[in-house]
């Protein structure tokens, strides 16, 4: 039964079920979670592999916050801008979404459970794409027109 | 004399501990972030059965008492097993003491 009794772990692959299972408890201490984002959705605001601070979600948010999302059965975990709301339901979209595509459909309360307050890049902190100018990047994602801005500027590079 | 298994120990609050798939992960909430990103702590087995019973109500004698009806071991191994997950788990603050 001897042994190395607590190993010190850098990385750790979960589910995303998991994954809301550490957030929420870390949450119901009213902390914020840290974590590494995979995916390309939120493109070129969040990329892939950039470390996310989510604070608890606290019952408000504004247009243009990231918000962290479940999903009804609980398995399922999105981090996407919140584009508009009106009653009861917020819309939320990936800023790397076509003008059609990717457009959930709304989503209750009760299924935010937390709003990005931080973005790390190899060690650095991001501001853009969280402060004043999420309100215009909101309405640009609205009709997909951060894609269509990021290939013509790939274009025209 | 008060000996080592005297002690009583409970879990820090600035850790959450949950078990996924088995495993019992610790994550430090430290300077008021719950960050997986710099570090978290796994336990093995016997760990997570110590952990289980560090409950800052017994002492670490009781807590031996259970192991030993409860494992399949000699006495003096649960022994050292025991004082040693609690001397790691406090060395690095995920317990602190009740005494």
């Amino acid at each position: 039964m001897t042994g190395d009794y607590i190993a010190l772990e850098k990385e750790l692959c979960i589910s995303n079920k998991d994954l809301i299972t550490l957030m929420q408890a870390v949450f119901s201490r009213g902390m914020p979670f840290k974590f590494q984002a995979k995916g390309f959705s939120m493109h070129p605001f969040i990329r892939n592999k950039d470390t996310l601070t989510i604070s608890p979600f606290k019952g408000k948010a504004r247009c243009g916050d990231i918000l962290t999302v479940v999903n009804h059965n609980g398995n399922g975990l999105v981090v996407h801008r919140l584009i508009k709301q009106n009653t009861g339901l917020h819309y939320i979209k990936g800023d790397n979404s076509g003008p059609f595509g990717n457009y959930n459909k709304g989503i209750l309360k009760n299924n935010i459970i937390g709003i990005v307050t931080g973005i790390e890049r190899n060690r650095k902190k991001i501001r853009i794409g969280l402060g004043p100018e999420r309100i215009i990047i909101s309405y640009l994602n609205r009709f997909g027109l951060i894609r269509l801005l990021l290939v013509l500027y790939n274009k025209l590079r | 004399m008060k000996s080592k298994l005297d002690g009583i120990y409970q879990h820090s609050c600035k850790v959450v501990a949950r078990e996924i798939e088995g495993e019992l992960i610790i994550v430090p909430i430290a300077s008021g972030i719950g960050d997986m990103e710099d570090a978290l702590f796994t336990l093995n087995e016997t760990g997570k059965a110590v952990w289980n019973k560090l409950d800052g109500k017994k002492t670490l004698k009781n807590i031996l008492s259970e192991l030993v009806s409860e494992f399949d071991a000699p006495a003096d191994e649960i022994k050292i097993d025991l004082l040693g997950i609690t001397e790691e788990l406090l060395k690095r603050k995920i317990l602190v003491s009740r005494t």
